[in-house]
């Protein structure tokens, strides 16, 4: 029965649309995450997890540590949707709170070792985390690229937070010039400049490294 | 020095066409249990406060109390009379 099946079709699309077409920057959607609607929530995570964890893996270079502060950005995001003003997306603010959530991460880490270290110069006893950070394999990469990415992500590590932010942003999450300018609140010349710097910074630390490995 | 160049050139060039890491697929279990575990501890955490003022109230009121009456009271002559009274029968016991 072609008729009451296209009906019935037509019932099921008509159902099923407004649910497909759940636009997340929606002023709706907003106010449904202000209200705590947990079905909300597990939209926005579902739509955000990856994008989130893929640019905290990327500034931390550590598959624990990221799994740990992306779940702290989501707490932080449902936190603080009520001071949300949508002066910028819900996209750029989330990557947002991923960027400043993982490069606190890492000046905590970076003080604590330097603390370590302080104690150990002095004859305390402390558990001096290991100086020498293990190679990253980010489970993105291609297999053939594998080792040479370590290299990359470890010169990466070296440059400064600015740069690396906008590195990761643009080279790992695949992010355009005008949204990072978005993110960390800046121009798209500035962006173009930190890349700029960030690329040729990196080249000098490689030059390094394949000098120093190649003898 | 024309290798380090076509390495550094490779090495620049692998992360072109990476895949994005996939997040846990718990994720959001994950969030919720620990704003809940969050939540909990938020709901401890004040009414220990409570308890911590309500005790400091009660030794601060007392400590006030005994300073002032015992202040006033050591200057009046009945006082006095009890001491060496009390002190008297400590003496003769």
């Amino acid at each position: 029965m072609p008729p009451l099946c296209g009906n019935y079709c037509l019932f099921i699309y008509q159902i099923h649309i407004p649910i497909f077409a759940f636009t997340l920057e929606g002023t709706d959607f907003i106010s449904q995450l202000r209200e705590g609607n947990q079905s909300a929530y597990k939209e926005l995570v579902k739509q955000f997890g990856n994008k989130v964890h893929n640019t905290v893996i990327g500034i931390l270079q550590n598959e624990e540590d990221a799994e740990d502060i992306t779940q702290e950005v989501f707490i932080e995001v449902f936190r603080s949707v009520h001071g949300f003003k949508g002066e910028s997306t819900l996209s750029t603010w989330i990557y947002r709170i991923s960027v400043v959530k993982s490069l606190e991460f890492l000046r905590k880490k970076k003080r604590i070792k330097r603390f370590a270290i302080v104690q150990s110069l002095f004859g305390m006893e402390s558990v001096l985390p290991a100086l020498d950070k293990p190679h990253f394999y980010h489970p993105g990469v291609q297999l053939e690229n594998k080792e040479l990415s370590a290299i990359l992500f470890k010169a990466v590590d070296q440059l400064a937070e600015t740069q690396k932010t906008a590195f990761v942003l643009h080279k790992v999450e695949g992010l355009s010039y005008a949204e990072i300018a978005d993110i960390m609140k800046t121009s798209v010349p500035s962006v173009e400049s930190l890349m700029f710097r960030a690329k040729q910074n990196l080249q000098k630390i490689l030059a390094d490294y394949y000098n120093k490995h190649e003898k | 020095m024309e290798p380090t160049k076509n390495h550094i050139q490779q090495t620049m060039e692998s992360l072109d066409g990476m895949a994005q890491a996939t997040a846990n697929p718990f994720l959001f279990d994950k969030v919720m249990n620990r704003m809940r575990n969050a939540g909990q501890s938020q709901m401890v955490k004040p009414a220990t406060l409570r308890m911590a003022f309500a005790i400091a109230v009660v030794v601060i009121g007392v400590n006030v109390f005994s300073l002032l009456h015992f202040n006033s009271n050591s200057s009046t002559g009945q006082s006095n009379a009890f001491q060496k009274e009390y002190f008297s029968y400590i003496t003769n016991f």
